[in-house]
């Protein structure tokens, strides 16, 4: 025994310079020697060990890796090694690693020399650098953005799966690329200095815009970490963030509330946000010039700051039966402070109300401007017509409805034409004014009108198109007054002044003859009573002279007579003697009375014309025009041919009724005789017997009838005259 | 005595007092009468050529076909011609002022007289182209 306890002395000094801790274990695994523990990690004592279990201390969960080796150890008499958790005095876990070798057979030990090192450190350590690879894993290979790793060249080393998923290329794809693949262009440069920068140990932070796989543009936020390795950079990480949908998003807000502050802005409508508090939120322009302050002094300001007024309005009323409703409200208020008429829209917000708003007080102003001036039109007795640009009426005051005896309803989006009787007025009149309406400028127009009563009456008619801005006529405005009196005075002036005028030409005509044919006579007979002073009575001469005056003063009775027939004539103030009389009656009478006179000369009358052609004339008058006429024509005959005469009578367009009588005589060669052809006592043909007053009855007499003579004629061809009668 | 005169008028009446009225005074010695003034247009451009015109033409105005300013207006192309060589007055019942004042636009008409032709005008006649006639 003695040897023995010399041999653990023998152990003891040994293993005390072994880091190691040598335990014995019998067979059956109960501790019978333990060297002295130079690490007391686990704290026993050697005496509080010896005779325990070893499986004592050794964690529950450990147990079968330890059997297991302590069998294969026992059966194979290998050494094998386990690691395992065993019970420190202080209770702790700590890992062990132990070799059992198998000296059961050495008759010394007769057990298992069990070397055990405590490597719990070692453990802890492994453990931490696991869960640094992990953080890393997360950090790297699972971040959200792109992590790339790039070397001083600039290409991509390393790169995470966010990349692939940001730009869309295979990691493959990816690799050895220079990091301005994935760059638009125009950030290049700005990415460029930043990498610079990172190589000189700043990181920094860019933002620019990437291009994906398929082309699109991808708006990225990048940061560029330098990595220090032995204080000098060996990497830069680049973390890139694919802000696209922000940035969009960013943009789409600020686009909408650009937009709706510009809609807020551009709206004629005043707008005003307000909190519960009546607290001014937002305001726009309108609203602001309206309360004449701006904007920002407005803003986050109690609207009854601004008045104290607005704390009995019809608005805050309103406002407050929002609040307790939930709906809108719209209706009008005048606000004396600000001397304006509002037409107001007040809605819910989740905060408190949107008010909108449009000014009305020119609108107001207008309305009752309208209604006096609606009245005035309505009311007034000059008639009002509006058409629209169509021709159909629009409106129509009560004047001009009376006229027509029509109501508004039944004249509306009708044409003029369809609701005047077919005699009130001549068709033409209005084709000609919605003619001019088309000028665009405003014209007046006299039309005579026939009331239902059968009165005629005259309207003036002033009419102003109205223009659109682009020229065209939008509507038109007639207003009619009734100016018959003023027409008729006119007319009557007129017809004064044509009285006037033909009297001054009969006057003038009156001193024609006076001084011509009344003096002829009466300068000869005062010649021939002169020279009878001068010629003895007994002279034969003398008898002659006073013969001469005789005739002269018989000529100077015959001028009077002819004068006063003519001025009878011309006096057409005589009473009306007007009766239908048949033109063609008339032929017949002057043919069988001139009928011996054209026998003896063998000339023919023929006469064309419409039997019914009716003439509401003076009988005598015309019988003597006609017959004077074609007398004439007997008289001025040419001889070198059998005499023609054609009486006609035709209705032209206007319904005048114009007859003419032709013949072959010996015509008149009419550049000379123009100016004297009605004169009295003008004769052209000295051949020919004849006073030369003819003519200027004949032109009388068709004047006094109201009608119009004219002569067209060729020397040695004939003579042509054509009278003309108003219808 | 004016060796020759024209007396252009329609008028017969008016005619023979004239006449009657310038031999009483013996103030001319031939006496034409043209009742058509065209005929004595006629005689005028004849008597041009052949140096034989009318020392005095009385002219009437109111007259049938060619009245007495056609008369005038006809003659206007020879005024050159006939300047010096005759005269022409006008005698005419017109009292109208306006005619006398017409006739002054003619160089040709040296006077406008109202009818009858007097005594008086007819010694005048006499003494001016008599004087004339002796030298």
């Amino acid at each position: 025994m003695q040897e023995l306890i010399n041999q653990h002395a023998f152990f003891d000094t040994i293993f005390q310079y072994n880091i190691d801790t040598i335990v014995v274990l019998n067979k059956d695994g109960i501790i019978i020697y333990r060297s002295d523990d130079m690490q007391p990690s686990l704290g026993w004592q050697s005496n509080e060990l010896i005779g325990t279990d070893i499986r004592h201390y050794i964690h529950e969960e450990d147990i079968r890796v330890f059997e297991a080796a302590l069998y294969t150890a026992c059966t194979l008499r290998t050494t094998e090694t386990c690691t395992y958790r065993a019970k420190a005095c202080s209770g702790q876990w700590r890992w062990i690693t132990s070799e059992l070798i198998n000296m059961l057979e050495h008759p010394a030990v007769q057990g298992f020399i069990m070397r055990s090192k405590d490597i719990t450190d070692n453990i802890e350590a492994a453990a931490k650098i696991k869960e640094k690879e992990a953080y890393y894993e997360s950090l790297f290979c699972n971040h959200p953005d792109s992590v790339t790793l790039l070397n001083s060249a600039g290409q991509i080393e390393d790169a995470n799966a966010s990349t692939t998923r940001i730009f869309g290329y295979t990691k493959e794809e990816i690799i050895n690329q220079h990091f301005a693949s994935f760059v638009k262009p125009e950030a290049l440069e700005t990415s460029q200095a930043a990498f610079a920068q990172a190589w000189l140990g700043k990181s920094g932070w860019i933002k620019g815009t990437g291009i994906h796989k398929n082309g699109t543009e991808v708006e990225l936020s990048v940061t560029l970490v330098p990595i220090m390795h032995q204080g000098k950079v060996i990497k830069v990480q680049g973390i890139t963030q694919d802000i696209t949908q922000v940035i969009r998003a960013h943009q789409l807000i600020k686009e909408q509330t650009e937009a709706q502050s510009s809609i807020f802005e551009s709206i004629n409508e005043g707008f005003l946000a307000l909190d519960q508090n009546f607290y001014i939120t937002y305001i726009n322009q309108v609203c602001a010039t309206l309360l004449n302050e701006s904007k920002e002094a407005l803003l986050n300001r109690s609207l009854f700051s601004i008045n104290p007024d607005l704390s009995s309005s019809i608005f805050l009323r309103k406002c407050k039966e929002v609040a307790a409703t939930g709906k809108s409200v719209h209706f009008q208020e005048y606000f004396p402070f600000i001397n304006v008429t509002l037409d107001l829209d007040i809605y819910p917000t989740k905060k408190g109300f949107a008010v909108h708003f449009l000014d009305i007080t020119d609108k107001i102003a207008q309305q009752e401007n309208f209604e006096k001036l609606f009245f005035v039109a309505s009311k007034v007795l000059n008639g009002v017509l509006i058409l629209q640009a169509n021709g159909t009426i629009e409106w129509a005051n009560e004047s001009f409805l009376k006229v027509l005896d029509i109501s508004l309803t039944e004249a509306k989006g009708k044409k003029v034409s369809e609701i005047l009787g077919e005699n009130n007025i001549n068709y033409d009149t209005i084709i000609k004014i919605a003619q001019r309406v088309q000028n665009g400028v405003p014209f007046s127009e006299d039309i005579a009108f026939t009331q239902k009563n059968g009165q005629r009456i005259w309207l003036h008619v002033d009419i102003t198109p109205e223009l659109d801005k682009s020229g065209k006529i939008k509507r038109s405005f007639f207003i009619l007054s009734d100016v018959s009196a003023l027409k008729d005075a006119e007319l009557h002036l007129q017809q004064q002044a044509n009285a006037l005028f033909l009297k001054n030409q009969d006057l003038q005509q009156f001193t024609y003859m006076v001084s011509h044919n009344l003096r002829a006579p009466v300068a000869n007979a005062l010649g021939y009573t002169d020279l009878l002073y001068r010629v003895q009575k007994n002279d034969p001469v003398y008898d002659k002279i006073l013969n001469k005056l005789k005739t002269s003063v018989t000529r100077l009775d015959d001028v009077i007579k002819d004068i006063n027939t003519i001025l009878a004539v011309k006096d057409k103030d005589k009473p009306n003697t007007k009766q239908p009389v048949s033109v063609a009656g008339v032929f017949r009478q002057v043919h069988e009375r001139l009928q011996g006179a054209l026998a003896e000369c063998g000339g023919q009358l023929v006469t064309e014309l419409n039997e019914d052609y009716k003439l509401n004339t003076d009988k005598v008058y015309l019988y003597s025009i006609i017959y004077k006429l074609v007398s004439n024509a007997i008289k001025y005959r040419s001889p070198n041919r059998p005499l023609k005469i054609n009486l006609g009578a035709w209705q032209d367009a206007e319904g005048k009724i114009v007859l003419w009588i032709t013949d072959n005589g010996i015509g008149m060669d009419m550049q000379k005789v123009k100016s004297h052809l009605f004169k009295l006592y003008k004769r052209f043909n000295t051949n020919v017997e004849g006073k030369g007053m003819g003519l200027l009855l004949v032109k009388n007499q068709v004047e006094a009838l109201g009608g119009h003579i004219e002569v067209a004629s060729q020397l040695d061809s004939g003579t042509v005259f054509t009278i003309s009668f108003n219808s | 005595m004016i060796p020759q005169v024209f007396i252009i008028d329609d008028d017969e009446m008016s005619c023979y007092l004239t006449r009657f009225m310038l031999k009483l005074q013996q103030a001319a010695s031939d006496i034409v009468t043209y009742f058509d003034a065209e005929e004595a247009l006629k005689a005028i451009e004849t008597g041009l050529e052949q140096g034989n015109l009318p020392n005095l033409i009385l002219l009437d105005l109111n007259m049938p076909h060619l009245d007495g300013w056609e008369f005038l207006d006809a003659l206007a192309p020879l005024e050159e011609k006939l300047t010096n060589k005759l005269k022409i007055f006008i005698l005419t019942s017109s009292v109208d002022p306006y005619d006398e004042e017409r006739s002054r636009a003619y160089s040709l008409v040296s006077g406008f007289l109202p009818k009858p032709l007097s005594a008086e005008t007819a010694n005048l006649f006499k003494q001016q182209f008599g004087v004339n006639n002796n030298e």
